[in-house]
């Protein structure tokens, strides 16, 4: 029986050829000859081998024949691989399908050794890990983060070549150091969007997106399993987690004196804000092209892509869906009329707009939200004259790098909110929890009553996975990234009831002020709320005190989840919190969960609402473990454990009486004051070397 | 005493610490404490007993005070290097006056190891390499070639990873394979642009251009020796060898089916021609940035580099410049008029235009053809907003690369054109040669005559000295460029005069149609003739037959000078042609001597002149070594060995009477119709380890 951990190691180096020894122990695979590309002979592997020592594990790998792989084959290696291009998705989802459907581990483990020099190394990656996480025998796998395995994806090009110089004139890993990536490396002052470097170019947040988009794939091949794809409210759960991503974004923008992000609603208006992204691909070694300032799009047509769309495709694709919206039905592919109704109409149109294979009628609505991503990322060679690759906007792991990411997605978001404009509003018994009253809220931070703090942190990352052809051991990039004190929620409930009753607590956050310093009306700040925690409580009759960490939010993961090396920091084998950590690794980072503030203070209005977990509950096993971050992901493989509308009770418009939050209240809900101060001390590391490294 | 040779050393892996091992066999320099950098001070030696070790050899590094280098040292290391940026050149200006002034090699090579880790690597190559070649002590050091340290330059960047992967997956150098060089990768054919891909991006064409710049630098220190700056006609030479690119060009777009590249006269128009490098500079591992179709120029203001020029200021320098030839003369610092006349005027033009440190007066005139190069070089990041370094039009070492640096040397040379329009055109009896007659010219070529063949070729080169951080050992890159069989020229001249009579033989060539098909009118070819050769042949009574090897022009320098490893193949030591070779290093590369043609042959003019030594010839002690690419580049330490204007008899609007090429002609000079074939079959390397 073969170790199904030895599987993770396929993921190790990915543009090294398949021999090479992996894990950091130099471990290597016995590959069968049959396997091995023309590149490399059996002679050149056998060198390899002998030079690395005879004594080092190996993994077995038995010689079985080979699917046909030649249609995920044909995009070369070293091409750009992007999950906006359906042609791209379509070679994936073949590559899934074949991962999934191969009988044991052993099979799986030959048929991926075979694959992984002849594909695309970021396609392998992606269906490779799409199939681990979906196989019965592999799901308890615990997969490493992203970017240990593509880090040029996530940091300045110069930080690479620095890391090169130190892992070779260093090959005692103990002498080296950790090298530096600056921040604000991508724009200077001049250009105001740059205040946002933090978080346009935060690890974290572009690691979530990428996770996110690898727990929902939207493409399958035609024939296989629709369960990859068909999830449980995943079409609402796009508009909801990119919502969110937008309110968050206009907080960062507001703490830094800005207007809140103008939708991209003019596609041929040219786009002011240019981004040059400074990295390099190592699969391609070319770099991510810039887009300049005042850009404007032309129309796609890129054959070696399959790629074509026109801003007049665009605009047909967006009149149909505001028309759908507006008529409050959609046609689906069969000329039938499918309401858009309370429940499932949100869903529907996330489907439509993102869009995936669930669009009920993808020729009369189109391609929109991908299609918007490629024709930004294409705008600087739309014809493929200048053979060039795509921008950040190509790729799910690099896209909320640009300003433009969010321009464009706050034009999605409008098309949602058309929507939910048309839904009547939620009626004071939709919002209330007869026998109870939420008595007071507030929140501690090391002492503070209802301020919160933030500052700039370093912290450091071993990028040794994914530097190829390099000799090995760690090699640290250190990174700064906003941070906050952690705090704790304190309230207390009155259950007035006589009996216990079940709630569920949901907080949320917004700025008080708007871009103008004016009072936000509720109209306006529902769409600025962000979503900071949601769990049960359980109320005895009579009055209670409850208290809820920030570090347990439904909504983040942990820093250590994403940036330490699992290897050495891991639950207990086989248990259900293990089985659920990569589900984890989806999740706003946790460093992140409050927006940084002004030096003088900034003002939100935090608000708790408990409503009756009797009406919202979803009866399906519980699994403790990881419900962590369910708010913007959900959770594996089961139903998204709330059935109110996402964002409830802040995704509808209040009723026009309703100007201001107070106004809302039901007894069931209470707001304070916070004010979040940003402390302008960068709190930085000692430059020490790996051997003073603290094991952590 | 160092050998001075050991200085060559500090070429090779520019970016990796002073103290790795050098020259492929574990060569190490053994340097005072003080002069390593903070960050390695404390691992330097154990790095070298695990890099070079026991009868490795060392080279001892004398401790001496360091001169003050914080003003070049205040480039950053990560950032770029610019020769058209005047404060880069100003603090490259300042090294290389340290680095002369040094009183022994010994000095040199302490300062120079303290300085290769605290200067930006590409400065000091630069600074360095000037300084050995001006220093009389370092005369006749055999330079590696510039793309041997900076291959990131001149190679695709996908290439450049894929040396890595082969040099740590095969550490055996012998089982290494050589990496291919795509052609055609920085465009499709849907750009019309890109069949210029072989001229443009070719190795040895940049090459050219970067060791020609390096051989004339522009400025200098205030106070230190003019002599770097101040060569004999300086400003023509940069005036003719431009305006041979051009006419090179022209050639190659006819030979594509293309119409001459249009001047980017208007600067307010956007530019139509994108240009994607696709390129990493090792140096900062940040990629040369692209610039999209259709982009516009903006007024340049960047205080890191101390940049400013305005789209306003290019206009008013230009109609100062233009103001000035039609009123022939230019006014100085001090206000004083300087004639532009037949002799000298196109060499002050040539400076002033340029501009370099002796234009006679840079206020007023400006730094036109500089500044044209930092617009379209930042179009893309005009105020350092985006933090962005310069595209490839910024070094002149890629500039050649961007279809745009033809659309603005065309604008240049414009402007020395309307300066030659000026000038009286050559009389018949300027031009002829009494009693000389050429009466016949023939090209031959592998038997063939009057036809010559071109097509593509495959070569390999070791860019093992330019990757940094990587296994030892020679790891190869395998370009395809432009080649033609050899040819030589057949002359038959007769002497009537009686007594011996040495004649200077200029040949050109022109293609015969112009891009509408139709016969190019003459006052339109004499700026597409390109200069193949001149040499001096001895002339005794009555006919002389002469043959010369197209190997042999006064144009080119030859394949191996330029892309053989120059340890293994140079001249015996302390000849007179070791000691020019480096200026030899500067040349048109031999295998892009004549133009594509087309696949059906296209129809070119050759023209053959021989015209009276007496009274062109340049009184200087002869070196024959080396007089190799004279043409465009002019012999190191001497005169340009012609007293002719460059491009003699073509750099003028011909007589009224000349309305072709053979109205043109006396009787010493001679054309024939020559057929340039293209075979489209490329000649390929098998696919063989090392």
């Amino acid at each position: 029986m073969p170790n199904k951990k030895d599987l993770l190691l396929l993921f190790d180096h990915p543009t090294e050829p398949v021999f090479m020894d992996k894990g950091g122990n130099g471990t290597m695979f016995e590959v069968p000859k049959s396997y091995l590309t023309e590149k490399y002979n059996l002679e050149e592997c056998q060198i390899v081998k002998m030079r690395l020592g005879d004594d080092r594990p190996k993994v077995f790998v038995s010689e079985i024949s080979i699917p046909d792989l030649s249609f995920p084959e044909s995009l070369k290696r070293n091409e750009s691989f992007s999950l906006f291009i359906q042609s791209h998705r379509q070679k994936a989802g073949y590559l899934i399908d074949i991962f999934l459907r191969l009988d044991s581990v052993e099979h799986l483990k030959s048929v991926a050794v075979y694959a992984r020099d002849r594909m695309h190394p970021v396609l392998f990656h992606y269906a490779f890990a799409v199939a681990l996480l979906h196989r019965p025998d592999t799901k308890d796998l615990n997969l490493r983060s992203f970017w240990q395995y593509f880090p040029d994806r996530f940091m300045d090009s110069t930080v690479l070549q620095m890391i090169r110089e130190e892992s070779f004139v260093m090959q005692r890993t103990e002498d080296r150091r950790p090298i530096v990536i600056p921040i604000k490396y991508t724009a200077s002052d001049l250009e105001p969007e740059h205040n946002l470097w933090y978080f346009r170019e935060d690890l974290g947040i572009n690691l979530h997106h990428w996770h996110w988009h690898l727990i929902y794939p939207i493409e399958i091949t035609p024939g296989a399993h629709h369960n990859i794809v068909k999830k449980d409210r995943r079409g609402e759960l796009f508009y909801y987690m990119h919502q969110q991503v937008i309110a968050r974004y206009n907080a960062e923008r507001l703490s830094n004196n800005m207007g809140l992000v103008k939708p991209f609603n003019n596609l041929t208006e040219p786009i002011a804000e240019g981004y040059f992204p400074k990295m390099d691909s190592q699969v391609a070694s070319r770099a991510f092209p810039p887009r300049f300032d005042n850009v404007k799009l032309t129309d796609l047509h890129r054959k070696v892509d399959q790629l074509k769309v026109g801003i007049n495709d665009m605009n047909n694709w967006s009149r149909s869906i505001y028309e759908a919206i507006h008529h409050g039905f959609i046609i689906n592919d069969d000329n039938e009329s499918v309401r858009l109704d309370e429940v499932k109409g949100i869903d529907i149109l996330g489907n439509i707009i993102e869009s995936s294979v669930l669009s009920p009628n993808s020729m009369l609505y189109g391609d929109l939200h991908n299609m918007g991503h490629m024709l930004i990322a294409y705008a600087h060679d739309p014809t493929h004259k200048h053979l060039e690759f795509p921008g950040v906007m190509g790729d799910s792991s690099t896209a909320m790098r640009d300003p433009i990411f969010y321009k464009w997605h706050a034009y999605i978001d409008d098309l949602f909110q058309a929507h939910k404009k048309t839904l009547p509003a939620y009626k004071a018994e939709d919002l209330s929890f007869p026998g109870i009253d939420v008595l007071n809220i507030n929140v501690k931070s090391r002492g503070q009553l209802n301020r919160l703090t933030t500052f700039f942190k370093e912290s450091d990352v071993d990028l040794s996975r994914g530097m190829d052809f390099q000799p090995r051991g760690s090699v640290f990039t250190r990174f700064t990234h906003l941070q906050h004190h952690p705090f704790e929620y304190t309230f207390d409930v009155n259950n007035s009831s006589g009996a216990p009753l079940l709630g569920y607590a949901r907080i949320f956050m917004a700025p008080r002020l708007d871009d103008n310093n004016s009072t936000m009306v509720l109209a306006d700040q529902r769409l600025m709320m962000i979503e900071l925690d949601k769990f049960l409580i359980r109320m005895p009759p009579g009055e209670s005190t409850f208290t809820q960490k920030s570090i347990n939010s439904s909504v983040t993961i942990p820093f250590e989840r994403t940036f330490r090396d699992q290897d050495s920091n891991r639950p207990g084998k086989n248990t259900a919190a293990e089985q659920e950590e990569f589900f984890c690794g989806c999740g706003w980072p946790d460093h992140m969960l409050v927006p940084r503030g002004k030096v003088e203070g900034m003002t939100f209005d935090l608000f708790l609402m408990v409503s009756n977990y009797e009406n919202e509950r979803v009866i399906q096993p519980g699994v403790e473990g990881c419900s962590k971050s369910a708010s913007y992901c959900g959770l594996r493989d089961r139903l998204y454990p709330d059935r109110r509308s996402m964002g409830y009770p802040f995704d509808r418009l209040p009723p026009w009486n309703v100007t201001s939050l107070n106004q809302f209240l039901t007894s069931n809900m209470k707001t304070v004051e916070v004010t979040i101060t940003h402390d302008k001390t960068i709190e930085t590391l000692p430059p020490l070397t790996n051997r003073n490294r603290k094991v952590d | 005493m160092v050998n001075k040779k050991d200085l060559l050393l500090l070429f090779d892996h520019p970016t990796e610490p002073v103290f790795m091992d050098k020259g492929g066999n574990g060569t190490v320099f053994e340097m005072p404490d003080s002069f390593l950098t903070e960050r390695y001070s404390r691992v330097s030696k154990n790095v070298q007993t695990r890099v070079s070790g026991e009868g490795k050899p060392k080279i001892f590094v004398k401790d001496i005070t360091i001169p003050d280098l914080s003003f070049p040292e205040s480039l950053k290391r990560n950032q770029s290097f610019s020769l058209f940026v005047k404060s880069h050149r100003q603090m490259a200006g300042y090294l290389i006056e340290v680095f002369t002034k040094l009183p022994s090699v010994d000095d040199l090579l302490s300062v120079a190891v303290y300085a290769r880790d605290r200067v930006h690597p590409v400065l000091f190559h630069y600074a360095l390499s000037v300084a050995l070649l001006h220093r009389p002590d370092t005369q006749g050091l055999d330079l590696p070639s510039f793309w041997q340290a900076f291959p990131g330059r001149f190679v695709d960047s996908a290439v450049m990873q894929e040396l890595r992967e082969e040099s740590f997956v095969v550490q055996s150098p012998g089982d290494r394979r050589p990496m291919v060089i795509p052609t055609k990768y920085t465009s499709s054919d849907l750009d019309p642009e890109q069949r210029m891909w072989y001229f443009r991006e070719d190795i040895g064409v940049n090459l050219h251009h970067w060791h020609w710049h390096l051989v004339y630098p522009t400025e200098t220190s205030p106070g230190a020796d003019r002599r770097i700056v101040e060569k004999d006609r300086r400003g023509e030479l940069f005036y003719y060898m431009h305006q041979q690119l051009i006419v090179r060009y022209n050639a190659e777009r006819l030979s594509n089916y293309m119409a001459s590249v249009q001047p980017l006269n208007n600067l307010d128009e956007t530019i139509a021609e994108g240009y994607f490098p696709k390129m990493d500079s090792l140096v900062a591992s940040r990629a040369y940035p692209p610039r999209s179709d259709n982009t516009r120029l903006s007024d340049v203001n960047r205080p890191t580099e101390r940049l400013r020029v305005g789209i306003d200021e290019m206009k008013r320098w230009r109609e100062r410049i233009y103001q000035a030839i039609h009123q022939r003369f230019v006014i100085d610092t001090n206000n004083k008029r300087i004639p532009l006349d037949e002799v000298n005027g196109i060499d002050i033009l040539g400076n002033m235009i340029e501009a370099n440190a002796l234009s006679p007066n840079q206020m007023l005139y400006g730094n036109f053809h500089n500044m044209g190069h930092v617009l379209i070089a930042f179009s893309h990041d005009p105020t350092n907003k985006h933090l962005e370094p310069a595209g490839v039009m910024g070094y002149v070492s890629t500039s050649m690369r961007d279809p745009v640096f033809y659309k603005w040397h065309a604008l240049i040379d414009d402007i020395f054109q309307e300066h030659k329009k000026i000038l009286p055109a050559y009389k018949a009896e300027d031009l002829s040669f009494r009693d000389i007659d050429v009466s016949s010219i023939q090209v031959e070529s592998r038997g063939q005559k009057n036809r010559l063949t071109t097509y593509f070729k495959e070569s390999d080169l070791d860019l093992s000295r330019g990757m940094d951080f990587q296994p030892r050992g020679n790891v190869y890159a395998r370009f395809t460029h432009l080649q033609h069989h050899p040819f030589q020229y057949n002359i038959v001249v007769n002497n009537f005069s009686g007594v011996q009579r040495y004649g200077y033989v200029r040949i050109f060539m022109a293609p015969k149609f112009d891009d509408t098909g139709l016969p190019m009118v003459f006052a339109n070819q004499r700026l597409m003739m390109m200069e193949l050769d001149k040499f001096v042949v001895m002339l005794p009574p009555g006919q002389n037959t002469f043959t010369r090897n197209s190997t042999d022009s006064s144009v080119t320098i030859p394949f191996e000078r330029t892309f053989r490893n120059l340890d293994s193949n140079r001249g015996a030591r302390n000849s007179p042609e070791e000691q020019e070779n480096y200026f030899c290093g500067c040349g048109w590369p031999n295998h892009m001597l004549v133009p594509m043609g087309r696949a059906e042959g296209m129809s070119f003019d050759l023209f053959v002149m021989v015209s009276n030594y007496e009274n062109d010839r340049v009184d200087q002690p002869r070196m024959d070594g080396c007089s190799d690419a004279a043409s465009y580049c002019g012999i190191r330490d001497r005169l340009y060995p012609d007293r002719k204007a460059m491009g003699y008899p073509f750099d003028r609007v011909p007589r009224a009477t000349a309305t072709t090429l053979n109205q043109f002609l006396t009787s010493n000079m001679q054309t024939v119709e020559i057929t340039i074939t293209h075979d489209s079959t490329i000649d390929r390397l098998p696919a063989l380890t090392n």
